[in-house]
């Protein structure tokens, strides 16, 4: 018997390889990407949280497509789509890659804004919109757009002055440990409704911004300090997602008023809920850096924290 | 020896880290599924299955150290459940297999066949001990029983295989 199980493992070691081999597993890891991004996706919507706040959740438009609340002329195309919010978040595109953020433009009137934000493939508008993310939040209020399959900027991410806005903070790309993907932050310096409207040849996203009235109570933030654009702010945030399970529903990066990075892993109604989750999160495995917690006015621009 | 930190970062979902992992298994990974099929595109189906539910799943591996018995375990399972729904009404295409070299070619078919025979558990069981020389609890912990069903997996499937090739 012995001779015939080193026959067998003889027959097995001369099994050839199929071809095509690297290729499939290529195809595979490829698809299990594209999951692992879906169920991140899945658990944003629906995962329990212990620290959740619905208390802050901000108002976000639910304008039908050629409603003129917001006093602007629709965007006038047949393949327009008014993105509808739920919770603050709204999706819309297709999954794509190798898309560009085209030259961003803004169009300010007496009351509102628009921001046009066209998606390039290449050096011309593409057809279709990649698969996009939008979450609308407050402390401070801002639109974080998470733009998958987008790799490049068209003009390496200059952005439009909103010196003269009495509605926009401003806007700036975020840090993504993903080279397949690009977040952009928009900050307001007051309470909005937007509406979010999607296009298709060419494609892109419009941001209709107008003021509103909105009371909120102040809310405590636990955080971390402010760092320049760059990787280390992005693997803080991997850390914090890391430490508390991936609930992305409380963890975000902001900008402070000076227009440094930050990321927060959750804001709480009182100062000793926050003291709580921060202590919790200090003592998880990898949570050596320092966290601090910010009370916020609901429109205030974050502090500038020092390391 | 399992580079940690390469498991950690494929872990967060570093597509390239986990790319390597699988690199250096990537002929191990085959010719199991291989063992268990006989036939290229199954083989190639099963490993697709089994990289693809490693990389959703690898969040959820808590320790590192563990990934090749953790990833041993998804390919095992992955080619059981693929024989299982296969339902074979013809024997393997003996044209397919690679044709062992040496002068005892037909005793290894036959060998080989006989093995292709064997439940799936006794042959995953002749499989992870024989061609992965692994040990009984080593083995045991892959397919998550016992040491001792492993025992009696192992000596069920040596007696068959002593029976069918008439071995005294």
């Amino acid at each position: 018997m012995d001779q015939k199980v080193t026959d067998l493992k003889r027959s097995y070691e001369e099994v050839a390889l199929a071809d095509n081999l690297d290729d499939v597993i290529r195809q595979a890891i490829y698809k299990g990407q594209k999951r692992r991004r879906s169920a991140a996706r899945c658990k944003m919507a629906g995962i329990m949280l212990l620290f959740a706040l619905t208390a802050f959740t901000a108002g976000v438009n639910t304008v039908p497509a050629f409603a003129d609340s917001l006093g602007r002329v629709p965007v006038l195309s047949q393949l327009a789509k008014v993105l509808q919010f739920r919770d603050g978040k709204a999706t819309g595109g297709e999954i794509t890659d190798g898309k560009t953020v085209g030259p961003v433009t803004r169009e300010p009137d007496s009351v509102s804004e628009r921001i046009v934000i066209p998606i390039y493939e290449g050096e011309n508008p593409a057809t279709v919109t990649n698969y996009f993310e939008a979450t609308y939040s407050a402390y401070p209020y801002t639109l974080t757009l998470d733009l998958l399959g987008v790799r490049w900027f068209f003009d390496g991410g200059n952005f439009p002055s909103f010196a003269d806005s009495q509605l926009v903070e401003g806007m700036q790309k975020l840090v993504v440990l993903d080279d397949s993907q690009q977040r952009l932050l928009i900050t307001f310096k007051v309470p909005v409704d937007i509406t979010v409207t999607q296009t298709t040849n060419p494609a892109g996203l419009t941001v209709d911004i107008r003021a509103k009235e909105e009371q909120l109570p102040p809310a405590y933030s636990v955080r971390t300090a402010s760092y320049p654009f760059g990787e280390e702010v992005g693997s803080l945030e991997e850390r914090i997602r890391e430490a508390l399970g991936y609930p992305a529903e409380t963890i975000r990066m902001l900008a402070d008023k000076n227009g440094k990075l930050f990321v927060e892993a959750g804001r709480f109604a009182t100062e000793q809920e926050a003291e709580d989750m921060k202590a919790a999160l200090l003592a998880k495995e990898g949570i050596n850096f320092t966290l601090t917690v910010e009370k916020r006015e609901p429109a205030q621009l974050p502090a500038t924290v020092l390391q | 020896m399992e580079n940690r930190e390469t498991v950690l970062r494929a872990r967060k979902g570093d597509s390239e880290a986990f790319g390597r992992l699988i690199d250096e298994r990537r002929e191990s990974l085959y010719r199991t599924a291989y063992s268990f099929t006989k036939n290229r595109d199954d083989a190639l189906d099963i490993v697709h299955d089994t990289v693809y539910k490693a990389f959703v799943s690898l969040p959820k591996l808590k320790n590192p150290d563990y990934f090749q018995t953790w990833l041993t375990r998804i390919l095992i399972n992955t080619a059981i459940d693929f024989t299982k729904k296969q339902k074979r009404a013809q024997p393997a295409d003996t044209a397919d297999i690679a044709a062992p070299t040496g002068s005892d070619n037909e005793e290894r078919l036959d060998l080989y066949a006989a093995v292709d025979r064997l439940p799936e558990m006794q042959k995953a069981v002749v499989i992870l001990k024989y061609l992965h020389d692994l040990t009984l609890t080593e083995v045991a912990d892959i397919l998550r029983c016992p040491p001792g069903t492993v025992k009696t997996h192992l000596h069920k499937a040596l007696k068959t295989l002593r029976m069918e090739l008439k071995e005294e």
